[in-house]
């Protein structure tokens, strides 16, 4: 016998559903979003997974077989349309397409500053001994 | 509206502190670790990890570790810890990993949800194809790492506080349809009653002493038949039934109890909680169960019944092929491959329209993707 | 041999039919044919009259409500398309329809060649089943349908030549000034329908009888303000000078044959409530008096044939309207008989002149034009001599009746005898002037030096055979229309006796010494202009720097337009002007301040339309998270 009662697996699926939601909202990668949307896809699996074998019959997981299906449509079409926008803006930040915005309305900026790279460590070096050699010039032979 | 918001203040607190708590530390800890420009990782990692806890200690409830037990846990902590990777990871490579391994253990949920035809089709799919494609893709675009976009986030408070608001809303909504509180209570009190020394005590336990202890009684049948009242939508008189017997052995129970009341007999009342007692337990553990019942059918068109004998009339050499390939002493189909067979069947049989529209669908998207994707500019130079 | 009342809705429906078969097909297939229809339909309706007219004076085929269709029928009143065919009806049938018909013919010629002939014909037709329902109805609904019917043909009519400014706003004039007077009809229609409950006319004149004399006064002069308006009388007859800006055929038709004589026709149908009421006809005579004077006045000093002419016309309705003030219905509408021939006869002759002379009406500019159009002068001599009454022509007869009417109203012993006398001396002097302005008219056009102007270029000839013929016709309809009269009754007879509400009608006899009178009034008149413009035309101008005053006043029309102007039109420009600025300051005001909070809300709302498409979402999330709370808290 399955301990595990229906609702903990719905639970489950409510946390990533939740968490896919806030990342579609928030993230601004086109893909980042994208896996998100993806994610709550999977906590809805999960949720219909659990009710078939709750109902005791199949529905559910043909459900999400064609879920399934559906998420592979629209991971193709997705992406080309990913491309698509990355060819013309040159980034995948989904914040520089505000053309819809009112007439007049100034675009949205980022203002806060975002904090220096970390430093890359320096490539570690030898201490130097003794003279340089002289290097020949470089000639091209081409 | 004072009145109002007090009520509410306590509807949040007291009444479902324990959803309120996890959705309210988990919503810190999902702000503070959202990229931004000034974000505190740790704190936000501290937290996260006391929300986990937290609600494993809360949620965790399970009194024996069969190994079913522990690898849901595992996997479902594995997939939310990854999936909050997913959310908060500003590297989106990684984000992409941390989505592979959400979809790894949601797949290890649906194996044990008797899925396994499932499992593999969403490891093949998603881990194979999808993140994949994903990470060529960010790779096409993408080859300097982290961007700025990545560091930032759009409005990621109102986002968090949207998520978990929507988190505690349905968590409550499944506490209170599937949560065992009242069975748990009443089980306490079951319990007190059949340790009280006399009749009087017992009556006292029980309350409502000049009506016959009749509202413990209604409130133990009602929340016997709890599973009876969701489930009654599928109009299923073999699920009806278990929980139906349990309510009408309580009924039973009540009768002798009024009886030892009358006659005073302490022995014979002890033993009619005891009884109680396991009636209770019974209905506790047969609810919300995942495992089917034997007698229940498939649909009429995906295959004969889960039970063996099914065609008793027609003997043994008219069985069809399918319901050979059944466990003698279950009348279960063999998993996994039995699974797969009936998915098929199902699909095939029920769903056929919708099958044959799904492939139509992906041959659209191919179409489709490829035009959209397709550079005009080049086949012109 | 014929049944009137069921071919009685055929002579309004032949004409509407060559209307709308006109409308339809003249522009593309019908083109300079368009009167075709239009003469045909015209034609068969003259014939029915006469059948009809001939049925109902043997007494046979009088009809009084021949119901053909029930357009509503609300309690107690039928609307009905009820028709009715009587002595009046009828004798008003054949004059529209015989007039209408040789003015048609008439204008085919005329219109020769002209774009908008199509058009023309299509509205003549119109108009002509616009009358004939006016005349035909049987009750008041069908007699207003008519009546704003032909109003409407004689707006189209008079703009006929629409580029032109003056014809738009003769046209125009012409249609709001007889708006006045139909409101008073409407209101007539409506005071009568509220008092008796009906329609029909033999039901309000039943319910009407002895009823209170105020109320049956006041439905009585409501009823000839709508007179008044169409007929051009005195207050509001300043339109019909101006609709000589239609075509001249038209003129002749509408604003001198027929629909003029519309309210000469209203009147004389609800005869039976005016002679309930003294007071009313005597304002009915006063005003026709008046009219008559004024128009014969004016008509002494104009320039303009068709000027002269038009106002003539308001003379001679003036004329009739005190006929029938007088209670001398037969006479009145004996007149009108008598005034459509020799009217539309001097119309279509002055047509005839304008047409050779390049469209010149000014006679100053023409003259001695008998050599050239021999026909032309004849027949507008017949006309003019009808008009001025020289003795045995048709207007001699009738004019002499309805001043013996006066005279006999004057003698009696009634309540406004001496009233009645001062008009019958102003209808004798009206008399004279008509002779005298008829006559120099004459005068002025075709005898003296032969003058042509250059407009006329090489035109100066006899109009063809087409605008000949019918001007011959009315031309012995002038002489001879009157006779019908003196010799045998006939016209009397068949008014008094056939027509419900007129049997009682005192039959004037012959007054020798009045016929006497009147004729050598108009021979006076006739003399006297011969004698200023033909023998001493130089005279005239001293004549006119002798009375300076008079003869401005005269030329100027006794200034009533510009009266009109300043006391109508002026303080009604100003009263705009200011709605104007009302309208423009404080309504549009208001309506734009409403305007401007939406606005404003816009403007609030306005950084929400901020393009992030996350943004969007959120929103959507938001608010279905905070419904998903609102529907928990009412678990």
């Amino acid at each position: 016998m399955n301990p595990i009662p229906l609702h903990h697996y719905l639970a489950v699926g409510a946390v990533l559903f939740c968490l896919g939601m806030i990342g579609f909202l928030a993230r601004r990668n086109l893909i980042v979003m994208f896996l998100s949307a993806e994610m709550m896809l999977q906590a809805v699996a999960i949720n219909l997974v659990a009710f078939a074998r709750y109902r005791g019959n199949l529905v559910g997981q043909t459900f999400t077989l064609f879920i399934i299906t559906v998420a592979a449509c629209e991971a193709a079409v997705a992406l080309a349309l990913i491309l698509l926008l990355y060819r013309s803006k040159g980034s995948l930040d989904v914040s520089l397409w505000q053309d819809l915005r009112e007439a007049g309305q100034e675009p949205t900026l980022d203002e806060e500053p975002l904090p220096p790279p970390p430093a890359e460590a320096p490539l570690p070096q030898l201490t130097p001994s003794g003279v340089e050699p002289r290097r020949r010039e470089e000639t091209s032979h081409v | 509206m004072i009145a109002n918001l007090t009520r509410f203040i306590r509807f949040l607190l007291v009444d479902n502190g324990p959803v309120t708590l996890v959705a309210a530390l988990g919503l810190a800890a999902v702000y503070l670790l959202l990229p931004r420009p000034r974000n505190s990782v740790r704190a936000g990692a501290a937290l996260a990890g006391l929300t986990l806890l937290l609600a494993g200690v809360l949620i965790v409830r399970a009194n024996v570790a069969t190994p079913e037990v522990i690898l849901f846990y595992a996997f479902s902590g594995i997939a939310v810890v990854a999936g909050g990777l997913l959310v908060t990871q500003s590297n989106p490579a990684r984000a992409a990993l941390s989505f592979a391994l959400v979809v790894l253990s949601t797949c290890g949920l649906f194996l044990l949800q008797a899925a396994p035809f499932l499992m593999a089709t969403t490891i093949i799919i998603y881990a194979g194809a999808i993140i994949v494609t994903f990470l060529f893709v960010l790779m096409l675009a993408q080859q300097s790492g982290v961007s700025d976009a990545d560091r930032r986030s759009r409005e990621p408070l109102l986002a968090a506080v949207t998520g978990f608001i929507l988190l505690g809303s349905l968590l409550y909504v499944l506490n209170l349809s599937y949560g065992t509180d009242d069975l748990d209570g009443l089980l306490a009190t079951t319990r007190r009653a059949k340790d009280a020394a006399s009749v009087k005590e017992m009556s006292d336990v029980l309350g409502d002493v000049d009506e016959g202890n009749q509202a413990f009684f209604t409130g133990f049948r009602k929340a016997v038949l709890k599973e009876q009242e969701k489930v009654d939508v599928g109009a299923e008189p073999e699920v009806r039934s278990v929980s139906q017997k349990l309510a009408d052995e309580a009924l039973n129970l009540q009768s002798v109890w009024l009886d030892a009341r009358q006659k005073d007999d302490a022995d014979k009342a002890r033993a009619v909680f005891a009884d109680l007692e396991k009636v209770a337990l019974r209905a506790r553990e047969s609810f919300a169960v995942l495992q089917p019942r034997s007698d229940r059918p498939m649909s009429s068109l995906s295959g004969p019944p889960a039970n063996l004998a099914l065609y008793p009339s027609l003997g043994d050499d008219a069985r069809p092929a399918a319901a050979l390939r059944r466990d003698e002493a279950t009348g279960r189909p063999k998993l996994p491959a039995e699974n797969t067979a009936y998915l098929g069947r199902a699909l095939f049989t029920d769903h056929l329209l919708a099958v044959e529209l799904a492939g139509t669908l992906l041959l659209v998207a191919t179409v489709g993707a490829i035009a959209i994707a397709h550079r005009r500019g080049e086949r012109n130079a | 041999m014929f049944d009137v009342a069921n071919t009685l809705w055929l002579i309004p429906a032949l004409p509407l039919a060559a209307a709308a078969l006109i409308a339809f097909l003249g522009p593309k297939f019908l083109g300079a044919k368009s009167h075709l229809p239009c003469v045909v339909a015209l034609v068969l309706s003259c014939l029915l009259s006469f059948f009809v007219l001939f049925a109902v004076r043997d007494g046979e085929g009088v009809a009084e409500g021949a119901k053909y269709y029930t357009w509503a029928k609300v309690g107690d009143v039928d609307l009905g398309f009820t028709l009715r065919a009587d002595g009046l009806s009828a004798i008003m049938l054949v004059t529209v329809t015989f007039v209408g018909t040789l003015i048609a013919v008439f204008a085919a010629g005329y219109m020769h060649g002209d774009p908008g002939t199509p058009r023309f014909f299509a509205v003549v037709s119109l108009f002509i089943a616009a009358m004939t329902t006016l005349v035909l109805a049987n009750n008041f609904l069908v007699l207003y349908a008519g009546w704003e019917g032909v109003g409407l043909c004689s707006y189209l009519l008079i703009g006929f030549w629409f580029e032109k400014p003056a014809a738009a706003a003769a046209a125009r004039k012409a249609f709001l000034v007889t708006r006045l007077g139909d409101m008073g009809l409407l209101l007539g229609i409506i005071l009568l329908w509220v008092k008796t409950g009906r329609l029909d006319y033999d039901g309000v004149f039943a319910g009407m009888q002895g009823a209170d004399p105020y109320l049956v006064g006041g439905a009585c002069l409501l009823l000839f303000c709508g007179a008044v308006g169409k007929s051009a009388q005195f207050p509001l007859h300043v339109w019909l000078p101006d609709a000589m800006e239609g075509p001249t055929p038209v003129s002749a038709l509408i604003h001198a044959a027929t629909m003029v004589t519309a309210g000469v026709y209203l009147v004389a149908r609800c005869s039976a409530l005016f002679f309930q009421v003294p007071g009313v006809q005597l304002v009915v005579a006063v005003i026709g008096g008046f009219t008559a004077l004024l128009g014969a006045l004016i008509a002494l000093t104009q320039n303009d044939l068709k000027r002269v002419l038009a106002y003539s016309t308001i003379s001679q309705l003036g004329y009739m309207f005190l006929g029938l003030g007088s209670g001398a219905v037969t006479a009145g509408v004996f007149h009108l008989f008598t005034h459509a021939f020799f009217k539309a006869l001097l119309f279509l002759a002055a047509g005839s002149v304008m047409h050779a002379m390049g469209g010149v009406i000014d006679m100053r500019r023409f003259g001695g034009l008998k050599r050239i159009m021999p026909w032309t002068r004849a027949t507008f001599l017949a006309g003019a001599l009808a008009l001025a009454g020289f003795p045995l022509l048709s207007g001699f007869w009738s004019k002499d009746d309805i001043l013996h009417g006066a005279l006999g109203r004057a003698l009696e012993d009634g309540p406004y005898a001496t009233w009645y006398m001062v008009l019958f001396v102003g209808g004798l002097v009206t008399a004279a002037l008509t002779a005298f302005y008829a006559t120099r008219a004459y005068l002025m056009t075709f005898e003296g030096e032969e003058r042509v102007p250059e407009e006329a270029g090489h035109h100066a000839h006899e109009s063809p055979r087409v605008m000949t013929v019918p001007l011959a016709v009315l031309a012995v309809g002038a002489v001879a229309a009157g006779w019908v009269e003196p010799f045998g009754h006939l016209f009397g007879s068949t008014l008094t006796e056939h027509t419900r509400g007129l049997e009682g009608l005192h039959e004037h006899g012959m007054d020798l010494n009045l016929m006497v009178l009147s004729g050598l009034v108009a021979l006076a008149g006739i003399g006297g202009a011969w004698y200023l413009y033909a023998v001493r035309v130089c005279t005239v101008k001293k004549i006119a720097e002798g009375v300076p005053l008079l003869y401005q006043l005269s030329l100027n029309k006794f200034h009533i337009d510009e009266l009109y102007s300043a006391l109508i039109v002026k303080p009604l420009q100003g009263f705009a002007d200011f709605c104007r600025i009302v309208d423009a300051a404080v309504i549009d005001g208001l309506v734009d301040l409403v305007g401007q909070v939406p606005r404003l809300f816009g403007l609030l709302y306005r950084p929400v339309q901020n393009g992030l498409v996350q943004f969007y979402a959120l929103a959507m999330v938001l608010s279905l998270t905070v419904f998903l709370l609102v529907l928990l808290w009412q678990m």
